[in-house]
C-alpha cells in the first residue's frame, strides 16, 4: 500500500540520483577533461566514475548503520550533537550556495540562448518558485516527478547522441593512451568531484523503503550516469577533436547545434536541449531546497517542514545574483567543487564512518539478522 | 447600538424558536406510542399541509373493534400494490380467516405482518423517525391500535424514465444501456453483470433534509479494505442539507479541492461501472443521479473508454495513443504557438515561418491577444450551444463558424493560422473521453498561454513542469494519480499493459493496482501448458 509518510521505493531513488548527478556538469565535462588529457579525456571519465564508486561505498556503509535517519540525526549520534549540528550547518550552507550557482548558470545560459531581452532576475525567480513548489509537496512527490521527467530528459539526449554518430571521426581520438599517470590521477580525481550530488544520499536514505539498499542504489545510478557521461565525452571529442573541444565554452551545447535531426520540424535543437537542461537543473535545485528545509526542520526541531522552504529563498536569490558575470560564477563553482566538495564527498563520510565503527554506534549487519 | 443589539437579539431569539418535533439533525423525535389516536395526532401534526400524503384510518375484523391506520405518499407508492396487497387482505381477507381478530389480539401485529400482507418486503419499525422516513421514501406504513410498533411495507413505485442510451458516453461497439435516476434500477444494471454473492451493495442515506439514498458497491474480496474504510469514513464526515446529484458527493469526499483535475471518475455506463468493480474499485451510486462515481481514480482511468476493451487491441492501442496526444495538444498547442512566434521565430523552419508571416500580415494584435480572442470566442460558442435545444444549437454552430472562421479572418482581426490552432485545440479537448478531464486540461491551457507569452519557450516548459508537479502530488484515496507512469511498485508492473497502449486481452492476466495485493489474477488458462 502507498504510505502517506513520504517513503519512496529504491527504483525511484535511483531515478532521482541519476537525474541529479547528470546535471549541468556534463555540459562542460568534455572541455575540462580535454584540458587535462587531450584526446584521452574520456579515460578520465572512467577513472572518475570508479573513484566515485569508492566514495559511494563509504557513504552507503555509513547510512546503512542508521536506517530511517538523516545526516542531522546520525551525525549527532556519532560525534555528539553540537558537532553534528555544526556539520549540518556547513552542509546547509553548501546546499544553498550550490543551488544559487546552479540557478545562476542556468539563468545566464537561458538568457543567452532563448530570452535575450528578459531580465535574468525574472528567469531565476520563476525557476526558484517552481523548485519551491515541488519541495513543498514532499519527497514522495519529488520521486514521482523524477519518474516522469526521466524519460523526457534522457530521450532527447540519447537521440542527439545517436544522430551524432555519423559525424564521428575516430582519428580524432587517436593516438590512444598518451596521458601520464599523474594526469590520469589528478584528472580522474577532478572528474570524480562532479559526482558531488552523491551526498544527497546522506539525507535521502531516511526516505527509502526498504532502507539498507543504498549500496545497490549507488552502484546502478553511478553506472548509468557514468556510461552516459562517457558516451557524451567520447562523442564530443570524436566529433570536434581535442583542440576543437577545448575552444568551446559549452562543448555539448555546440554538439547539439552541429547535428541535424533528419526531417526535423525544429530548425535548431535548442528546444530539446532546454528540456534536458531545465529538467536536470530543476531536479537538482529542488533537491537542494528540499534537503535544506529538512536540515532546518531537524535543527530547530520543528514539525512544520513545508513552510521552512520559503525563508531560504531570499538567500538563494541574493547569492545567485551576487557574482557580477558568468566568469565569476564559474570561478565560484570551481572553488566550491575543488575545495569544498571533497570535504563533504570524501572526508566527512569517511571520518564519520570510521568514528562510528570505532565507537560502535549504529546498527551493524549482525544485529539486524 | 442598543437598538441594533435589540434588533439582532430579537431575530436570534425568533430563530431559536423551539422545534419540538425535530432535533438538530432534522430527525423526528416524537415518540411512537401504543395509542393509535395519539400516533395519528402526531402524524397529522407532522404532515400538516402535505397534501400529497394519503392517510386512512380503517377497522380490521368482523366486529370492527380494532382500528388500523395507513399512510403513504401518492404516486411515490404504487397505488395498485397498496390496494391489492395491503388494503384488500386487511379489509376483506382477514375477515375470512379462522382465528378471529378478537381472539388473537395480543399477537395481532405479527399475525398481520406474517400473514396479512401479500408483499415480500415487510419490516417492523419502532420509532416515529423511521415511520416518516419510510413514508417519504415511497413505502407504506401501517399502524395498529395498541402496538408501539408499526409495519413498513415496501411499495416503492415512483415514476422513472427507465433505461435509456447514455448521452455522454456513446460507443460504436458495446452495450447501449445507460444508468437512470433510480438507485434500484442502477444497482440492478450492475448486479446483472456481476452475479456474485461477493458483490456487496451497502446502502446509506445522506443529506439531513433530502435523505438521499446512496449505494456503495464493491467486490468484497478484491477491494482494498483500507480504501473502503476511508470511503465510508469520508461519507460519514459531513452533514449536509441535501445531496441532489452524485456531484455533491464527489466534491465532498474528493482529496484535493484546489485541483481542477477530477479525482473521482463519473460514468453513465453500467458496463464501465461493472468493470471498475471487477478491478477492485468502489462504485458509489446516488439516487436521482444517472452519473455513478468510480473511485479511486488515476489519470490513466480517464483515458480508458469501455469500448477499448471490446475492440481488438491494435485499434484500441492506436486510439489510446491518439487520446494522450489530444490531451497534450489541448493543453499545450496555443502556448507553444505563442512562444515560438513571439520569441523564437528562428526555431521554425524558414518556409513555414514565411507562410505564417504572410498569413499574419495586417493583423493588428500580438499573438497572445489573437489567441485569447479566439479561445474566448470558442468558449462562448460552446457555452451558448450547450443549453440550447438541438435545432437552435446547430444554428449557433453555423453562425459561430462563419463569423469566427471566415469573417474574422477576412476582416484581418485574426490570422487563419490562429483559427487552425484554436479549432485543433478545441477538437483535441473533446477527444478526451472524460468531459471533466477535458475541462481540466482546457483550464490549464490558459496557464500555459500566460506563461508562454511572458517567458517564451522557457515559460512553456515551466508551465509543463507545474502541471507535472501538480499531477504528481495528487492522490485519489491514497492511490497516486499518475500511476502507473509514476509511483509504480514493482509488484504492479502489469499496469503498463493498460496505459499508453492496450495490450491483447489474453495478456491482461493481472488486475490493476486498485485491487488487494493477494487477489491479482483475473485470467488464467485452464490448461497452463497450452500457450497462445
Amino acid at each position: 500500500m502507498y504510505s502517506m509518510n513520504d517513503k519512496v521505493s529504491t527504483r525511484q531513488v535511483k531515478l532521482i540520483l541519476i537525474l541529479d548527478m547528470f546535471s549541468v556538469s556534463v555540459l562542460i565535462l568534455p572541455r575540462v577533461t580535454v584540458e587535462v588529457a587531450r584526446q584521452d579525456g574520456w579515460i578520465l571519465v572512467i577513472g572518475g566514475t570508479l573513484l566515485a564508486f569508492l566514495y559511494s561505498w563509504f557513504i552507503a556503509q555509513l547510512v546503512k548503520k542508521f536506517p530511517e535517519e538523516t545526516f542531522v540525526d546520525f551525525s549527532g549520534h556519532i560525534v555528539t550533537r553540537p558537532i553534528g549540528m555544526l556539520l549540518s550547518l556547513f552542509i546547509l550552507l553548501f546546499f544553498i550556495l550550490s543551488a544559487a550557482i546552479k540557478i545562476r548558470i542556468f539563468g545566464e545560459l537561458t538568457k543567452q540562448i532563448l530570452l535575450p531581452d528578459t531580465p535574468i532576475e525574472f528567469i531565476i525567480i520563476s525557476l526558484l518558485l517552481i523548485c519551491t513548489y515541488l519541495s513543498r509537496k514532499g519527497y514522495e512527490c519529488r520521486a514521482r516527478v523524477a519518474e516522469i521527467l526521466f524519460p523526457i530528459t534522457l530521450i532527447p539526449l540519447i537521440l542527439i547522441l545517436l544522430f551524432a554518430i555519423p559525424k564521428v571521426e575516430i582519428p580524432n581520438l587517436a593516438p590512444f593512451f598518451q596521458l601520464s599517470w599523474k594526469e590520469f590521477f589528478s584528472g580522474s580525481y577532478y572528474v570524480s568531484l562532479t559526482y558531488i550530488t552523491l551526498i544527497l544520499l546522506l539525507f535521502s536514505n531516511a526516505f527509502v523503503q526498504p532502507p539498507n539498499k543504498s549500496g545497490g542504489i549507488c552502484r546502478t545510478s553511478l553506472l548509468v550516469v557514468g556510461l552516459l557521461k562517457l558516451s557524451t565525452v567520447v562523442m564530443t571529442i570524436a566529433i570536434f577533436g581535442a583542440k576543437g573541444t577545448q575552444r568551446q565554452i559549452w562543448p555539448v551545447m555546440t554538439l547539439m547545434q552541429v547535428i541535424h535531426l533528419p526531417a526535423s520540424f525544429i530548425e535548431r535543437q535548442e528546444a530539446l536541449m532546454m528540456i534536458f537542461w531545465l529538467n536536470t537543473v530543476f531536479s537538482i535545485v529542488s533537491g537542494y531546497l528540499y534537503f535544506s528545509s529538512v536540515i532546518v526542520t531537524k535543527m530547530i526541531k520543528s514539525n512544520e517542514q513545508f513552510y521552512l522552504v520559503l525563508p531560504l529563498l531570499p538567500f538563494i536569490y541574493i547569492l545567485s545574483l551576487y557574482p557580477s558575470d558568468i566568469i565569476e560564477v564559474y570561478n565560484w563553482q570551481q572553488w566550491l567543487r575543488r575545495k569544498i566538495g571533497p570535504i563533504f564527498l570524501i572526508v566527512i563520510p569517511f571520518l564519520l564512518w570510521l568514528i562510528a565503527k570505532i565507537r560502535k554506534v549504529g546498527a551493524t549487519s549482525e544485529e539486524k539478522k | 447600538m442598543k437598538i441594533l443589539q435589540q434588533l439582532f437579539g430579537s431575530t436570534i431569539k425568533r430563530k431559536k424558536k423551539e422545534d419540538h418535533t425535530h432535533d438538530n439533525d432534522n430527525k423526528v423525535i416524537v415518540p411512537l406510542t401504543a395509542s393509535l389516536n395519539e400516533n395519528i395526532r402526531q402524524i397529522e401534526n407532522l404532515f400538516t399541509d402535505c397534501e400529497d400524503v394519503i392517510k386512512r384510518r380503517f377497522p380490521i375484523g368482523e366486529e370492527k373493534k380494532v382500528w388500523a391506520y395507513i399512510i403513504y405518499v401518492d404516486s411515490m407508492a404504487d397505488r395498485q400494490v397498496v390496494e391489492q396487497s395491503v388494503l384488500y387482505p386487511l379489509m376483506v381477507g382477514v375477515r375470512e380467516v379462522l382465528p378471529k381478530i378478537e381472539d388473537i389480539q395480543t399477537s395481532l401485529l405479527d399475525f398481520i405482518k406474517d400473514g396479512g400482507m401479500t408483499t415480500a418486503e415487510v419490516k417492523n419499525i419502532d420509532n416515529m423517525n423511521d415511520v416518516c422516513n419510510q413514508v417519504l421514501s415511497g413505502d407504506t406504513v401501517l399502524m395498529i391500535d395498541g402496538y408501539q410498533q408499526a409495519i413498513a411495507i415496501s411499495t416503492k413505485g415512483f415514476p422513472n424514465r427507465g433505461v435509456e442510451k447514455p448521452d455522454t458516453e456513446s460507443v460504436v461497439r458495446g452495450s447501449k444501456e445507460g444508468f437512470s435516476e433510480s438507485l434500484r434500477v442502477n444497482t440492478v444494471l450492475i448486479r446483472r453483470r456481476i452475479r456474485d454473492t461477493k458483490l456487496k451493495v451497502k446502502q446509506k442515506q445522506a443529506g439531513i433534509r433530502s435523505k438521499t439514498d446512496i449505494a456503495i458497491m464493491y467486490l468484497e474480496d478484491i477491494v482494498r479494505p483500507k480504501i473502503l474504510e476511508e470511503v465510508n469514513q469520508r461519507l460519514e464526515d459531513f452533514k449536509v442539507d441535501a445531496i441532489l446529484d452524485s456531484g455533491h458527493i464527489e466534491q465532498l469526499i474528493q482529496d484535493d479541492w484546489k485541483s481542477p483535475f477530477p479525482q473521482i471518475q463519473i460514468t453513465e455506463r453500467p458496463d464501465k461501472a461493472a468493470s471498475a468493480i471487477l478491478e477492485g474499485r468502489i462504485v458509489i451510486i446516488v439516487d436521482n443521479s444517472p452519473f455513478v462515481l468510480l473511485l479511486p481514480t488515476t489519470l490513466n482511468c480517464f483515458f480508458q473508454s469501455s469500448e477499448d476493451y471490446y475492440e481488438r487491441w491494435e485499434i484500441a492501442s492506436f486510439i489510446r495513443f491518439i487520446r494522450y496526444g489530444a490531451a497534450f495538444l489541448a493543453t499545450a498547442l496555443p502556448g507553444l504557438y505563442i512562444a515560438l512566434t513571439t520569441y523564437h521565430l528562428a526555431m521554425i523552419p524558414t518556409n513555414l515561418m514565411l507562410s505564417m508571416a504572410a498569413a499574419r500580415e495586417g493583423v493588428p494584435f500580438p499573438a497572445i491577444i489573437e489567441v485569447l480572442i479566439m479561445e474566448l470566442a470558442f468558449e462562448l460558442l460552446r457555452e451558448a450551444g450547450i443549453r440550447l435545444p438541438d435545432p437552435i444549437g446547430s444554428t449557433i454552430g453555423i453562425v459561430g463558424g462563419i463569423i469566427i472562421g471566415q469573417a474574422a479572418v477576412e476582416a484581418n482581426i485574426v490570422s487563419p493560422i490562429i483559427v487552425i490552432i484554436v479549432s485543433l485545440t478545441a477538437i483535441s479537448s473533446f477527444a478526451i473521453p472524460s468531459h471533466s478531464l477535458g475541462v481540466a486540461f482546457r483550464l490549464s491551457k490558459y496557464m500555459v498561454i500566460f506563461l508562454s507569452s511572458i517567458l517564451g519557450l522557457y515559460g512553456f516548459l515551466i508551465s509543463m513542469l507545474i502541471l507535472i508537479i501538480h499531477l504528481s502530488a495528487l492522490k485519489s484515496f491514497n492511490i497516486p494519480y499518475l500511476a502507473p507512469y509514476a509511483a509504480l511498485l514493482p509488484l504492479y508492473n502489469n499496469d503498463y499493459q493498460d496505459s499508453l497502449l492496450r495490450l491483447p486481452f489474453f495478456m491482461k492476466t493481472k488486475r490493476p493496482l486498485f485491487t488487494r495485493p493477494d487477489q491479482r489474477i483475473r485470467l488464467r488458462r485452464k490448461d497452463p501448458r497450452k500457450k497462445k
